[in-house]
């Protein structure tokens, strides 16, 4: 399995269990995936949340998360393996979006992105920008540390709340 | 006409007390200046040599000719739409130029751009900038097809800068408190591009066309492509199709 993948799986588990979510499964054609959590808790995800993940999850994410299932279904439940993937990345900060817009990686088209995973960031600095309207909202980091991973892509939409990057905070 | 280019900055002060007005011959951008004063502070300038526009996009700023204004404002809901709708009353008031609106906040005449605003929230605070191309003859073929001017689309009279400022300040003390429910109805009977308007929007994967059908609850606009899908705008890039 490539980096990315786990990366990306890792990702999908923090979302799920951010949320409290109990059991989560995929079935996309020969792709199916399933994973437990436990104990379980009352499911706090919302549907909206859930479909707009599933919808912007790149097809990786699925198909390492398949991956990772079949992986542990030798030793034990998919839960228990879940839970160890997960704890490398476990405590990340994310940076949410405060409204809807557009997201910026960079302060203009062809420049240098704000910010890029292993960069280190003070809390306050800017690190994208959305943009609703022709109001550009500056993005600042509000921990200092570790920028892990930007979770979106230049130019796409975000929603209220979108998580935007993850930091290891120092 | 008062066709005086100079700023009569005395008179500002005098009907804005409260306000701090500042004012530069010559500055980057009235943007940065403004950045980090106390809200209600107003920063004009006779030219900009790096104005700003959407998106790392630049502003042509001619000195003496145009309008270049930042505002430091308490930020809110629908607020570069309530901006827009003040310039075009202040336009009006001042000069009898009657400009449309496309969607957000461009002031247009004909195809033409004649005045943009763009706004950034930094620190809690909205600083709006407004560039008003006001007693420009001519522009460079590059920009002509695509910007003009109020003198050229008033048969070549020059207005005054100091009472389209005045008015200008006035226009936005009064719409910008308004409720949002309002702006978006002042916006839409301001605004042919609001409904019903052949357009093209540029978007990351792709430029869409389709048709204007209105505002939704927050203030994005909505396009109705041919195959009846409508996708929310929630950035710029809104042109008049080409017929």
């Amino acid at each position: 399995m490539k980096k990315q993948d786990i990366d990306d799986l890792r990702e999908l588990i923090e979302f799920l269990k951010q949320h409290q979510v109990a059991e989560f499964d995929v079935d996309r054609g020969d792709l199916k995936i399933r994973l437990k959590f436990n104990p379980p808790e009352s499911g706090t995800a919302s549907l909206s949340d859930l479909a707009r993940l599933l919808r912007t999850a790149p097809q990786s994410v699925a198909q390492a998360a398949a991956a990772a299932t079949e992986a542990a279904s030798g030793s034990g439940s998919a839960g228990a393996a879940a839970d160890s993937a997960a704890d490398p990345d476990a405590g990340l900060h994310l940076v949410k979006s405060p409204i809807v817009g557009t997201f910026y990686g960079s302060p203009s088209p062809g420049a240098a992105p704000f910010v890029a995973p292993g960069d280190h960031v003070e809390k306050g600095q800017v690190i994208g920008i959305i943009e609703a309207m022709k109001l550009m909202n500056e993005i600042e980091a509000d921990v200092s540390g570790e920028v892990v991973k930007c979770l979106v892509s230049n130019g796409q939409a975000i929603e209220f709340g979108q998580p935007l990057y993850s930091i290891r905070s120092a | 006409m008062n066709a005086d280019k100079s700023l009569d900055l005395a008179s500002i002060r005098d009907a804005f007390p409260e306000r701090r007005i500042v004012y530069y011959d010559t500055v980057d951008s009235t943007m940065t200046a403004a950045a980090g004063l106390e809200p209600g502070s107003v920063v004009i300038a006779g030219e900009q040599t790096a104005g700003q526009g959407r998106h790392g996009h630049s502003w042509h700023s001619e000195a003496g000719n145009g309008l270049y204004v930042s505002l430091v404002l308490p930020p809110s809901p629908v607020l570069t739409l309530a901006l827009g709708l003040a310039t075009v009353e202040a336009v009006a008031q001042t000069t009898g130029v009657a400009c449309d609106l496309r969607w957000p906040n461009d002031l247009m005449i004909g195809p033409r751009k004649v005045a943009g605003i763009l706004v950034q929230l930094v620190d809690g605070r909205a600083i709006a900038g407004i560039g008003i191309n006001v007693n420009h003859r001519e522009f460079s073929a590059e920009l002509a097809g695509e910007a003009t001017s109020l003198r050229l689309a008033a048969g070549g009279r020059d207005f005054a800068l100091t009472e389209l400022v005045i008015e200008l300040l006035h226009a936005i003390e009064r719409v910008v408190p308004e409720d949002q429910e309002t702006i978006l109805r002042l916006f839409t009977q301001s605004s042919s591009y609001a409904a019903g308007r052949r357009v093209t929007v540029a978007l990351p994967d792709g430029v869409i066309e389709g048709t204007t059908v209105g505002l939704d609850a927050a203030g994005f606009l909505i396009v109705r492509k041919d195959d009846g899908t409508d996708t929310l705008i929630l950035a710029g890039g809104v042109r008049a199709a080409r017929s």
